[in-house]
């Protein structure tokens, strides 16, 4: 069995707890151990490196030493995955960083620790064959619009996982799960949700283009495995369609919400809406009727 | 007792800087043998060598240590100086304190000490050796020319010129290469076909000049002056003696608008039979074993069948009644011919980045997003189109094309850093030639930086831009999607400084060169070798930029590195130059340093002969004693039957196993 420490985040702890409880459940499903880093703390991602690139590496750096004795960590928020990756980049040489951990008790020892997305452990497993006759509710007929956004595989030399330009690894897992991945433009670009703040409009037409690209590919749902991309494109629908010329709204989901119905993990773990169960029997029953 | 000479060369700063010379010189002076020592601050200039031919001959030195440069750059200005002073030229031994010591060590201290090591291992080895004299090789005055593109057809012409035989393979069907695909040419906008034709058929010919097509280089064995070679002429399955290129058979044939022709970039059908072009040479279609129907049905004499059952007969055979000269021949076989060489010209060419590793632009799915070798053809009045510059998707007009620049060149996150060379320029060709054909068609560029460094480049940029109203914009382009029927172009105006979006009917990209998928393979087949990337190695970038390190071997053109049609064409001639010195000469010395077997050590256990890579040595029988024996004139001098030789019998002459383990000894003991 493959043991993950696991990284939660913060957004797993607020904003995307139904993200947090869904990686539990699929993970426990697939039989990947998920053992909670103790006393973790925020990666700092999107702030820290802003102010003092030496401070963000540090505090990345002491999640990354806490997990050490337990194995590779699995950070599924898109944003957290990659800032600890940039953190075991950062602190492969000896320098200044190291040091500051050293100081503060956290002596870092470069090889002694791997961090993946929960997109690329899934995709571990599913290669690996830890899916077979697992999946007891084939997503069957589901048109699904796998968004990687701008984090996820990108930039490639830190996140070193599925092709930066033309990802393919969540729709292999959706496929896996009996779903039907559809080939859509829109599933690298970026949801525009740092700007909120800044330039909503920008934000706004954004998503508006990304689901619009997800309808053009005939997507019933479309998934994500970053909670700053499914917040920010899930919301604000009505609006989208009144001013930003939204075409249709189509749910937004994490792959794990998705990936747990079909491994039928417990529907109070997945804390999806019911339309979305909705959509899916009726992609079932579509199929049957035409197959 | 040996009387060596030890001379250190400052090269400038650049061994002086942080070696120190005098004191190296000074402490080589108590090493056993040596009886002079000096340094100098350029041993191979006239002055530096003289003062080593008059120490040799007032020391009355009889052998001599070098510490100077690399042995590849000046070991052969050295043989000829030591000879000056009436010694052997292989009495000499070089010790490398530039490249192994001055310029890879940080240190002054340690730098002066390993030079001083290295010049103990010198001292130590020379002390063993011995006077060797080169044997003779007679030099065959035929030219082997691999590739029937541009590159090689100029080289096989120019050799041909000075009354050297020449034998040409092209492993296509006909020879033109990349050239014969080109619409125009930049700066000129000449037809490509209209100049290159001519010396097609110039090659076809000309009296010294064999072409062998559908064919490929299988085996090279020898050396320079004397290569062996074995080629594979693969089975046409259409007699070229008989064939009067009148191309009934190929109307014939019922795959005829099924399979896809390689020659238009898979834009336009061809069938089993074909010729890839019109202007083909030799106008002598081929039968594709893979494909044709006749070929692929089983043969019905090996077939059994049960008595009063009839034998089922040959699928088609359509092209064979069509012929009327009755030159199809099914029974073809793949032959195989020897023939010896003095020269081998590599003129193999290029190949096309593949752009479906561009995600961001579709990977290859989007029908109206097409390359520029695509274009080409498009814009070539015999293409797919024929000549019509039309949406692959739908047939139409379009209103708006967008070319992208740098599609597989200088991009380090697809793996190819390095620039081109031809895309800026072919861009700006195709720009006009849109504008010239649909004049009202809107044309953009996205480019990096235009690259226009050759003869009226420059000035064909700025005609595109300023007479064709090209739109060129300075942005990399970040992604192309579909959208209600036409491409959406995201890309940034790093002029402007902002973030573009454009919609577009047509994408062109400009994709770059890369080495032929199989460059490392073939390289190997000739023992020679390949940059990260696949080019062909060039002995040296600037003072041998058409050798490669296996003498008698010579590459031009796009094989070494992306190049356009004028450099090509001068590589091409640069390598006839050559070719012709070495042919000038009726015989060549050959390297004495070959491996030597002693019969009286053999105990003919025949390792030697199974380790060597050039089939050098045979076993030997001389009255009812078996043993090893060393061709000479075949032994490259790799020292790999010396390792193999328990009893030590096979010794490679100027690195014997005594020189080594006193070089061992010199520097771990002395």
């Amino acid at each position: 069995m493959t043991k993950y420490a696991y990284y939660p985040g913060c957004s797993l702890e607020t904003g995307a707890k139904e993200y947090d409880t869904s990686v539990r459940g699929v993970f426990g499903k697939l039989d990947l151990g998920l053992t909670e880093i103790p006393d973790w703390s925020c990666c700092g991602s999107s702030q820290a490196h802003k102010v003092d690139r030496g401070m963000a590496t540090a505090i990345a750096g002491r999640n990354l030493v806490l997990a050490s004795d337990i194995g590779d960590i699995v950070a599924p928020c898109a944003s957290c995955s990659l800032t600890l990756k940039e953190a075991i980049i950062e602190l492969e040489h000896e320098g200044p960083e190291r040091a500051v951990l050293k100081d503060a008790g956290y002596e870092y020892l470069p090889g002694s620790v791997n961090v993946v997305s929960a997109v690329e452990a899934v995709y571990r497993a599913l290669r690996d064959g830890q899916f077979e006759g697992k999946i007891k509710n084939p997503l069957e007929g589901l048109k699904i619009a796998s968004y990687y956004g701008c984090l996820l595989v990108r930039p490639p030399e830190v996140a070193k996982f599925d092709d930066p330009e033309n990802p393919t690894s969540m729709d292999k897992i959706m496929e896996a799960a009996g779903a039907t991945p559809v080939n859509w433009s829109h599933k690298a670009e970026c949801c525009g949700n740092a700007y909120i703040m800044v330039d909503k409009n920008m934000t706004l037409s954004l998503v508006t283009k990304i689901i619009n690209a997800a309808d053009r590919g005939g997507a019933d749902i479309i998934v994500t495995a970053c909670p700053l991309c499914q917040a920010n494109v899930e919301a604000r629908h009505s609006l989208l369609q009144q001013k930003f010329g939204l075409k249709r709204s189509i749910p937004v989901v994490y792959f794990t919400q998705l990936l747990g119905a079909a491994l039928g993990v417990d529907k109070g773990k997945l804390a999806m809406d019911e339309s979305v169960y909705k959509l899916i029997e009726k992609a079932r029953q579509a199929e049957k009727v035409v197959g | 007792m040996a009387r060596t000479g030890v001379f250190i060369c400052h090269c400038g700063a650049n061994i002086a800087g942080k070696v120190d010379v005098a004191k190296v010189a000074e402490e080589a002076v108590n090493l056993p043998g040596v009886v002079y020592t000096g340094h100098q601050k350029y041993s191979c200039s006239e002055a530096g060598q003289k003062v080593i031919v008059d120490a040799i001959k007032e020391n009355k030195l009889d052998r001599v240590v070098i510490g100077s440069c690399s042995p590849k750059m000046h070991e052969n200005t050295f043989r000829k100086t030591v000879q000056q002073a009436g010694l052997n030229a292989y009495m000499l031994e070089i010790a490398n304190l530039r490249e192994q010591v001055s310029w890879v060590t940080g240190d002054k201290e340690e730098a002066t000490a390993k030079a001083f090591d290295l010049i103990k291992a010198a001292v130590g080895k020379v002390t063993f050796a011995k006077p060797l004299t080169p044997g003779q090789v007679p030099v065959t005055k035929r030219a082997l020319v691999i590739g029937g593109g541009i590159a090689g057809i100029q080289a096989s012409l120019d050799i041909a010129g000075m009354g050297y035989e020449v034998v040409m393979v092209e492993r296509e069907p006909s020879i033109g290469g990349r050239m014969a695909q080109l619409d125009k040419t930049f700066p000129t906008l000449d037809c490509s076909a209209c100049i290159l034709s001519p010396r097609m058929v110039d090659i076809a010919q000309h009296p010294k000049i064999k072409l062998y097509t559908y064919s490929e280089v299988e085996t090279v064995n020898g050396y320079v002056g004397n290569f062996n070679v074995t080629i594979r002429k693969k089975a046409r399955f259409v007699d070229e003696k008989l064939c009067t290129g009148c191309l009934e058979c190929i109307g014939k044939c019922p795959l005829k608008k099924k399979l896809k022709n390689k020659f238009e970039n898979f834009r336009a059908p061809r069938g089993a039979i074909y010729v890839p072009f019109a202007q083909a040479v030799p106008k002598v279609p081929v039968i594709e074993k893979e494909t044709c129907q006749y070929l692929n049905s089983p043969d019905p004499d090996t077939i059994e069948v049960k008595e009063g059952e009839k034998k089922p007969k040959r699928k088609c055979g359509a092209c064979a009644k069509a012929c009327a000269q009755g030159a199809i021949n099914y029974d073809m076989q793949d032959e195989l011919i020897n023939e010896t060489f003095g020269a081998i010209v590599i003129a193999t060419g290029f190949n096309l980045f593949d752009h479906s590793k561009y995600g961001e632009y579709g990977g290859g799915q989007l029908p109206d997003v097409i390359t520029g070798l695509d274009f080409e053809r498009m814009v070539n009045s015999s293409g797919p189109t024929e000549g019509k510059i039309v949406r692959p998707s739908n047939g139409e007009k379009p209103k708006r094309i967008v070319f992208i620049q740098c599609v597989g060149s200088r991009d380090e996150a697809k793996g190819v850093p390095y620039c081109s060379r031809i895309c800026c320029m072919y861009t700006a060709k195709h720009t006009i030639l849109v504008r010239e054909k649909v004049p009202d068609a809107e044309v953009y560029v996205f480019y990096m930086d235009i690259r226009a460094a050759g003869k009226g480049y420059e000035e064909f940029v700025l005609r595109a831009q300023r007479e064709y109203g090209a739109n060129y914009i300075r942005g990399r382009v970040s992604r192309i999607y579909e959208e209600d029927g036409h491409m959406t172009i995201k890309a940034a105006d790093t002029l402007a400084g902002m973030p573009i979006e454009m919609a577009a009917d047509m994408v062109v990209l400009a994709t770059g060169s890369i080495a032929r998928e199989d460059s490392v393979e073939f390289a190997n087949t000739i023992g020679i070798t390949t940059d990260t990337y696949g080019f062909i190695s060039e002995t040296h970038p600037k003072l041998k930029p058409v050798e490669v390190p296996r003498e008698g071997v010579f590459a031009c053109g796009a094989a070494l590195s992306p190049r356009d049609i004028p450099d090509t064409v001068a590589t091409a001639g640069a390598v006839a130059a050559k070719v012709g010195v070495l042919f000038s000469n009726d015989i060549l010395m050959s390297d004495p340093m070959v491996a030597e077997i002693d019969p009286m050590k053999c105990v003919a256990c025949g390792a030697c002969v199974a380790v060597c890579p050039y089939s050098a040595i045979t076993m030997e029988e001389f009255r009812g004693k078996k043993f090893a024996k060393v061709n000479e004139a075949m032994c490259q001098g790799c020292g790999t039957c010396s390792a193999a030789c328990r009893p030590g019998a096979a010794q490679l002459k100027g690195v014997t196993d005594e020189q080594i383990l006193k070089s061992i000894e010199a520097v771990l003991q002395w």
